[in-house]
């Protein structure tokens, strides 16, 4: 229930303002139902790799150079180049994959959908709450 | 207010703080340049040097990532790709470090309006490239890590090596517009500098010429006024009065002229005064040379008729005392003549009775007759004293200047003053041993009969008159004391001088202390009086032996 609310009060902001908030979407499997912005920075960073539950976590990126990846990484404090830089060094050192980038919004909704564990950011105006859970909204002013 | 009115320490100060403020006006003008060219200058050290420095360094990492990726390869040997890897990722954190303080420098910068929108976009270019790149990497070492190396290099030399062209190329545009806005700014801080220096140099060159203006107009403030004023005072000091300084102005010498002209009017006055002082003087001292000699002639008239009229007194006097004994020979000669007529009747008478008693007759008429010998001889010898005295007074027959004893002067005058002064004033004498001495003995003898007059005159009634001399080393005293009247305190002082006129029932001798005074100078010698009223009076003479 709270979560219709929330994505129906989504909707209605998405409409009314001009740039698009950007959503951070999580498998309905993730034991958490919200997540801090150093939490979630971890899991992009590589430096957390599983949940509570000890699924492993897995972190999905969006390819393109899109205002809404832009935002996502703003809002963690790193540029998305800076982001590359350490998914390199985590590869060169042998701790880890660099997140898949996926194409679309849509592969990311559908990504995340069908993956356990699994985290990622698009659009909140695409985010299908049938499929996967938010788990926080990043407002437009928030982003800039 | 007029300069030239200023005190001349106000006039210093105020050409120095002229002096002062337009140096502190160059200084503080040059010091605010000086600001803007450091400012200009920092632009340039704090802002486009540190960032071209990163750009350098970020070049210089990205150049060595790639080669160690294109190194990696052809790597064998786990040790060696180990080795490798762990350098590779060093050179990533490198870059991530530089692109972080450009981050920083380029947030500093833009706070100060210091970052062009163009190096902004082109930055933005660089950043998109790298991550591009960085993708490319990413794929590169999934592809190694996969086993499959020939599509790795291929990828690696493919797209990653155009990438990289593209991200070096947009780089140097970086360094480029750095370049260029560094050079912009370095040029302004020089322009800044120039345009500083130009006008630091106007100033310098007005501060100096102000400064020599100052100094000028200071100096003939000063000087010209003092130059005027030494002329003025050269030609006072010449003797020309006449001199006026022509120096406006309230200041030090402004003061100093007015009272130079006020002293050489002060002296002029002073001089014209002094000259018709002198010339009345001079006439007054005329007037005075013809008064006094008029004065001389009327006191020579004066003492002459003084004299006539002592003489006269004298005369007088000796003719009073001759008179007594002439009276007594007529008288004796009458007596003789009745005496002869008494014999010649005896003669002529006849008969014996009558011859005895004519015998007894002049047995008595002879003794009258021997009688009146005797007293016209005392007659003619009184007279012989007179005649005697009056020669020995007046000194008539002997030389004006000699050795006399004063004691026959002080006692011809005695005799000369004759009955009239013995019958009431006893004359005491106490003569002590006294030596001759040289001078002129009428005069002196002058000087004696004045005094004693005076102290008979003195004398109303009966009185004493004492005359006392002794010798006193060189000096002879001859005091002569009265019991007479005196003379008042207030009137002693005038004593001597001429015309005294001592008043009383006899008006004489008006002149007679005076001459006597005269008389001693004369002789180097001293007169002086004591008086008491109502006791008397006693006159000192004091003379030198010589």
């Amino acid at each position: 229930m709270k979560r219709v609310v929330l994505t129906f009060a989504f909707l209605l902001t998405t409409a009314a303002f001009a740039p698009a908030q950007v959503a951070v979407i999580a498998n309905k499997s993730v034991p958490v139902d919200t997540v801090r912005k150093s939490k979630l920075l971890d899991f992009y960073t590589g430096d957390i790799r599983l949940w509570g539950n000890d699924e492993a976590v897995v972190v999905v990126d969006l390819k393109p150079r899109s205002d809404i990846k832009k935002r996502f990484y703003r809002y963690l404090g790193k540029r998305s180049s800076r982001m590359k830089s350490i998914w390199l060094k985590k590869m060169l050192s042998g701790e880890g994959d660099p997140p898949e980038a996926l194409k679309t919004e849509e592969d990311v909704l559908h990504k995340v959908g069908n993956t356990q564990g699994a985290i990622g950011f698009l659009s909140a105006s695409k985010v299908d709450s049938q499929q996967v859970k938010v788990l926080l909204i990043i407002p437009a002013s928030a982003a800039q | 207010m007029n300069l030239r009115d200023l005190k001349l320490g106000n006039k210093q100060i105020l050409g120095f703080a002229v002096i002062v403020a337009v140096m502190a006006a160059a200084n503080i003008y040059s010091i605010k340049k000086m600001e803007t060219i450091k400012a200009e200058i920092d632009e340039v050290t704090s802002n486009w040097l540190p960032r071209a420095l990163v750009i350098s360094d970020i070049h210089a990492g990205t150049s060595a990532l790639r080669i160690r990726q294109l190194q990696h390869v052809f790597a064998t040997g786990d040790t060696a790709a180990l080795n490798r890897t762990r350098a590779m990722s060093e050179l990533v954190d490198l870059i991530n470090d530089k692109l972080d303080t450009y981050e920083r420098l380029k947030q500093a910068s833009a706070a100060q309006d210091l970052y062009s929108q163009q190096e902004g976009q082109l930055y933005t270019a660089v950043d998109e490239k790298w991550e591009e790149y960085q993708d490319l990497s990413l794929a590169f070492f999934q592809l190694m890590l996969e086993g499959e190396k020939s599509r790795a290099v291929a990828l690696l030399n493919g797209e990653a090596g155009l990438v990289f062209d593209e991200f070096t190329r947009k780089l140097n545009g970086l360094v480029n517009v750095n370049q260029k806005d560094a050079f912009d700014a370095a040029t302004r801080a020089e322009a800044t500098f120039n345009s500083t220096r130009a006008v630091v140099r106007t100033l310098l060159l007005v501060t100096i010429v102000l400064s020599i203006l100052i100094v000028i107009v200071l100096v003939r403030l000063v000087t010209v006024p003092v130059r005027t004023l030494q002329q003025a005072a050269g030609n006072v000091a010449e003797g020309n009065l006449a001199v006026q300084v022509e120096i406006a102005g309230k200041d030090e010498i402004g003061n100093l002229a007015q009272s130079f002209n006020s002293m050489t009017t002060a002296l002029r006055e002073a001089r014209d005064n002094t000259e018709q002082q002198a010339a009345r003087l001079k006439q007054q001292n005329k007037a005075l040379a013809r008064t006094m000699v008029e004065l001389r002639k009327s006191q020579e008239q004066l003492l002459m008729k003084e004299k006539m009229a002592a003489l006269g007194q004298l005369v007088a006097g000796v003719a009073h005392e001759i008179n007594n004994p002439v009276g007594t020979i007529t008288a004796s000669a009458d007596v003789a003549g009745r005496c002869v007529q008494k014999f010649e009747d005896f003669l002529s008478k006849k008969g014996s009775s009558a011859r005895r008693q004519a015998n007894d007759e002049s047995t008595k008429v002879l003794r009258i007759m021997r009688d009146n010998i005797r007293v016209i001889l005392a007659a003619g010898e009184r007279i012989a004293t007179i005649v005697k005295s009056l020669k020995s007074f007046a000194r008539l027959d002997e030389a004006e200047y000699q050795k006399t004893d004063v004691h026959d002067g002080i006692d011809s005058s005695l005799t000369l003053l004759g009955a009239e002064l013995l019958t009431r004033v006893d004359i005491e004498k106490d003569y002590g041993e006294l030596p001759e001495i040289f001078c002129y003995p009428g005069q002196l003898n002058q000087v004696f009969l004045n005094l004693l007059t005076n102290a008979s005159d003195a004398i109303e009634h009966e009185g004493d008159i004492k005359i006392r001399t002794f010798q006193e080393g060189d000096n002879i005293h001859i005091e002569i004391a009265d019991t007479g009247r005196g003379i008042p305190e207030e009137k002693l002082s005038s004593l001597f001088d001429f015309g005294f006129n001592q008043g009383g029932p006899r008006v004489k001798m008006s002149s007679g202390l005076s001459t006597s005074y005269t008389i001693i100078q004369k002789h180097d010698g001293d007169i002086a009086v004591h008086s008491e009223v109502g006791k008397g009076t006693t006159f000192t003479i004091v003379l030198p032996v010589k």
